[in-house]
């Protein structure tokens, strides 16, 4: 029987299901409600063995290919019974735009496996997907990546954010890989990215760690490779939150002092939790005529008209010597927790780099 | 020796060798920066649609 088949067949046993267990139910000497649903549960239970049998052997053998297999598969209905196995050659788009379940708690969370170490192309297979996590997946015989993760991003519900590459091919080529995929935030790899290059442009929330990971996967000994990554990926990911120190006590002009870290900072910005009205006010300390030392105290231009989220200042980095004080002009007050400090230089970003004198590394 | 260098766009600008693009751009050592040139926003979103086009 085929597939198309089996499912006209199963659409068709929904009733029998029903009279199974219904029948199940009055063999039960009490009649009850309990041996009923169980009798549809032992239904379903041998509907769904006949299913998974029929779907995932061929003449016996376990499946391999599963090309156009999950597509579009839809809900809790993705139960399969026996390992997932990605080895033969045609695995096109086997789960595109699959969407509501999550695909490692199905498999490997029940104790199935999903092996792709045999599989030489992973073509679009998870194109346009939304299967929560994916599964370590095992490269050690793939050569070909196109499109594999890309357009991901356009669906919603379980959403994907983590992938694990392992056992990397150095001739595995790359295309359109991870297009359009801003929700991936980790993508760890083992193995060694070197044949065409990698692209992640579209994964704006990758976090450092995947990011030090793939410039580690990079080849040593490829020539003439591009490396392109979100700016906004390696700026999130590098910069450095610093927690500020608020005075207890209000300052002679009647505002709160912020106390920056002890830590000289070159790009300094300040981010606030929520959008607020503020007054910002920026002290420079010099020595005054006398010998003393007194603050010129400047505000602003954002002056609290409108709300701010963040403001940075340029500042010399040989002259600390600068206070801020913060006014909201909502009457509340400044706290802690509203006032983070970032340092916009990404000075371990500019040493990871230079780890791959080969590569360029574009940022986007 | 072999020299390093990092191209930076200019504001509302992309780098482009014709292939690919950045905004900040660390050439590999001895790569020559000459091939690398600056387009704007809409050349750039207009190249990125011609690709899209050419590969589907």
């Amino acid at each position: 029987m085929n597939i198309a088949d089996k499912l006209t067949q199963i659409a068709e046993n929904e009733q029998k299901v029903y009279d199974a267990g219904y029948e199940a139910g009055r063999a039960d000497a009490d009649d009850s409600e309990e041996a009923y649903n169980q009798g549809v549960e032992d239904g379903k239970y041998a509907e769904w063995n006949a299913f998974w049998y029929v779907f995932q052997f061929r003449d016996g053998k376990l499946r391999t290919t599963y090309e156009y297999g999950f597509q579009a598969w839809r809900g809790s209905s993705f139960k399969p019974k026996y390992d997932l196995v990605l080895s033969g050659p045609y695995n096109t788009k086997s789960f595109r735009q699959a969407q509501g379940f999550d695909l490692y708690d199905m498999t490997v969370g029940r104790g199935v496996a999903f092996d792709t170490s045999g599989a030489t192309t992973l073509n679009a297979v998870f194109n346009q997907s939304a299967i929560g996590k994916i599964p370590p997946l095992d490269l050690s015989s793939c050569t070909s990546m196109p499109s594999t993760f890309s357009a991901m991003g356009r669906m919603s519900g379980y959403t994907t954010t983590d992938i694990v590459l392992n056992n990397l091919r150095e001739d595995c080529t790359f295309n359109k890989t991870f297009d359009n995929a801003p929700n991936l935030e980790n993508i760890m790899i083992t193995g060694t990215i070197g044949q065409n290059g990698f692209d992640v442009i579209s994964c704006t929330k990758l976090s450092k760690a995947s990011i030090e990971s793939i410039i580690n996967a990079l080849s040593d000994t490829a020539t003439g490779k591009t490396l392109t990554l979100s700016k906004t990926a390696v700026r999130n990911a590098f910069k450095k939150k610093y927690k500020v120190g608020i005075a207890e006590s209000v300052n002679a002009d009647g505002y709160r002092d912020v106390y920056l870290p002890s830590e000289t900072l070159r790009s300094p910005r300040f981010e606030f939790s929520s959008l607020m009205d503020v007054v910002i006010y920026y002290g420079h300390i010099e020595e005054d005529e006398w010998g003393g030392v007194d603050v010129y105290w400047d505000d602003f231009p954002s002056d609290g008209e409108t709300g701010v989220s963040s403001f940075g200042v340029l500042m010399d980095t040989d002259n600390m010597m600068y206070r801020y004080a913060i006014r909201r002009t909502d009457g509340k007050e400044i706290s802690e927790n509203d006032v983070v400090l970032i340092d916009d230089d990404l000075g371990d970003w500019d040493a990871l780099v230079a780890t791959k004198p080969n590569w360029t590394i574009s940022l986007v | 020796m072999k020299q390093r260098t990092t191209l930076y766009a200019e504001d509302g600008m992309i780098l482009t060798d014709g292939e690919h693009y950045g905004k900040i751009v660390h050439l590999a050592e001895g790569v020559n920066a000459d091939k690398w040139y600056e387009i704007n926003q809409e050349e750039y979103e207009k190249n990125l649609a011609e690709q899209e086009r050419e590969e589907t």
